[in-house]
């Protein structure tokens, strides 16, 4: 089979969702060339590292990365990736090809797309159906069934053009992994979308790879899902 | 769940922490016991009471909580842990950590003295003793903090008062707490028994309240009251609401927001009420999660201003949410 060399980086937080993108990017040697180190935010300073038998959650990121020797790390001390400096230097980057794990609730400003970049995210939902926030949940209620999907980002919420989607039987899956759903489920099914669509670009040109997917804008988003139906997707038979 | 019960020699800890275990055993919780002695025996007394030896007794009593957590089954520690890294650090590996410091005075330390550790002490037959030549790092920021000299009994009612899940969400402001709903702890299985209590005692405090059958007419209510049934309308009220936790009164005719003046909670009481009217032909999820939150959001307001409201809808709304609520988790 050929293979294409592509290279790629990473905008990143330190997040379980970074972590779990690491912990197989390891596994299946596809390093990014450097990653764009930014902090938390509000919201990614909420979050749970909890051991579990799906990635390594526990060390912390940059630890991981400096004992690799293999990637690149810039640090950027500001936690949102729609800062002027975080855009320079993804702007001033050789590479066109960035994976996003930046922290949770973020959209890609404009300029971003002005000089042909291109960004990989892992949407947590079927597209175009669920977009939004924490859509699994309501897909759970809907269809009974999680599913992730990797897609370039546009500047509007989850409208770009998807490439590969995996979708999973949550009556398969146990209560407790059901209530890690936000701190480890779903950073570990991402990190496999991801993975998968990695080594779809690493046998084929990007743009070929892409087996466009109508995403149709007319479905309207999700929010945030209130507590009262994430119990009832939790523990709902 | 990991309770994390810290004290020195002879504080009453393992008492305490056995009593809790077994009284949440009773209430038919999953829960296990653990306490510092226990796990140095199943490691074969390979460790002793150095400083260093301490730590690695404390990790392994942390690996073993990350695996019974991780499977949902509760955890009481008893422990003289003095490392107030590994104290931080728990609070963000676990599900949920409460940290509670059984701070028993030194005379009654000296006075039980049950293993005659700090008999031993003075009479130099052993070392490494914490509070004694090892410095006792207090808990800086436990969630509880007990008194030893207390009886078991009240300090396990005060233990479980406080653990005791509570449906925070109609207690907060959502336009101030702009992150209420993101990671929502909604793990335990009584979550929903929890929420319908909140809407119970909300119930019983409108019930008390003076009724009010006027109310201040705005653009936004002419609006719904006509336009209740058309599914658009409702929805981009709702998306309006999500993304700007607010109801305003103005709107151009495609709901843009025209003029940035926000309505009464009265309005928000008959915006609901016109939402409720809606999901009763119509589920939608998206809708219902809105509903939720807009109500969320009125009983924030009930909860905290005494004044009159219309009562007659305002009980209709909850009582219907309830049913609904119902509806979607007995729904095939």
């Amino acid at each position: 089979m050929k293979k294409n060399n592509f290279t790629f980086n990473l905008i990143a937080s330190d997040t379980p969702r970074t972590r779990a993108y690491i912990d197989q990017m390891i596994k299946n040697e596809l390093f990014p060339k450097k990653i764009i180190l930014l902090k938390k935010n509000s919201i990614a300073e909420k979050l749970k590292f909890r051991a579990n038998p799906y990635f390594d959650n526990e060390t912390e990121l940059v630890d991981k990365i400096l004992k690799l020797k293999k990637i690149k790390i810039e640090r950027i001390n500001v936690n949102t990736s729609n800062d002027m400096r975080c855009l320079k230097n993804v702007m001033s980057s050789k590479e066109s090809f960035f994976i996003f794990s930046s922290n949770p609730g973020e959209i890609l400003r404009k300029e971003y797309f002005d000089k042909g970049k291109i960004y990989l995210h892992v949407h947590p939902g079927k597209l175009p159906n669920f977009k939004g926030s924490t859509p699994y949940y309501y897909e759970i209620l809907k269809d009974k069934k999680i599913t992730f999907t990797s897609l370039f980002m546009s500047y509007k919420l989850d409208q770009g053009k998807v490439i590969f989607s995996k979708s999973f039987n949550t009556h398969k899956l146990k209560y407790y992994d059901r209530m890690a759903l936000d701190d480890i489920l779903d950073p570990y099914l991402r990190s496999l979308v991801l993975i998968e669509t990695l080594k779809k670009f690493k046998v084929k040109n990007i743009k070929n790879a892409i087996s466009v997917k109508k995403n149709n804008k007319d479905y309207s988003n999700y929010f945030v899902i209130h507590p009262v139906l994430k119990n009832i997707a939790i523990y709902k038979k | 769940m990991i309770i994390w019960i810290i004290g020195l020699a002879g504080s009453g800890k393992t008492t305490l922490g056995k009593a809790l275990y077994q009284k949440m055993e009773e209430s038919n919780q999953k829960v296990c016991f653990v306490d510092g002695d226990s796990i140095r025996r199943a490691f074969n007394n390979d460790l002793g009471f150095s400083n260093k030896d301490r730590k690695i007794n404390a990790d392994r009593i942390i690996s073993f909580c990350k695996i019974l957590d991780l499977q949902n089954i509760n955890v009481v520690v008893s422990i003289l842990h003095n490392f107030p890294d590994q104290r931080l650090k728990n609070k963000s590996i676990f599900s949920k950590y409460f940290e509670i410091f059984l701070d028993t005075p030194r005379k009654t330390l000296f006075k039980r003295d049950q293993k005659k550790i700090y008999s031993r002490f003075k009479k130099n037959q052993i070392k490494n003793v914490v509070g004694l030549d090892i410095e006792f790092k207090k808990p800086s920021q436990p969630n509880i903090t007990l008194n030893g000299n207390t009886s078991t009994k009240i300090n396990i009612k005060k233990i479980l008062g406080f653990i005791k899940d509570k449906y925070i969400y109609d207690k907060s402001d959502y336009r101030i707490n702009k992150e209420l709903y993101f990671y929502s702890d909604v793990k335990e299985s009584n979550f929903l028994q929890n929420f319908y209590e909140s809407r119970n005692l909300i119930t019983k405090k409108i019930k008390k309240l003076k009724n009010r059958n006027n109310y201040e007419e705005s653009d936004i209510l002419e609006y719904i009251s006509k336009n209740y049934k058309n599914k658009k309308i409702i929805k981009n009220l709702c998306i309006s609401y999500e993304k700007n936790r607010k109801i305003y009164s103005s709107f151009y005719e495609n709901w843009k927001v025209l003029k940035k003046k926000e309505v009464d909670i009265d309005n928000y009481i008959f915006v609901s009420y016109y939402i409720s009217k809606f999901l009763k032909k119509n589920l939608s999820l998206q809708i219902l999660n809105a509903f939720l939150k807009i109500n969320d959001f009125i009983c924030f307001n009930i909860l905290n201003k005494k004044r009159s409201i219309n009562k007659k809808i305002l009980l209709n709304i909850l009582d219907f949410e309830k049913s609904l609520i119902k509806k979607v988790y007995e729904k095939k």
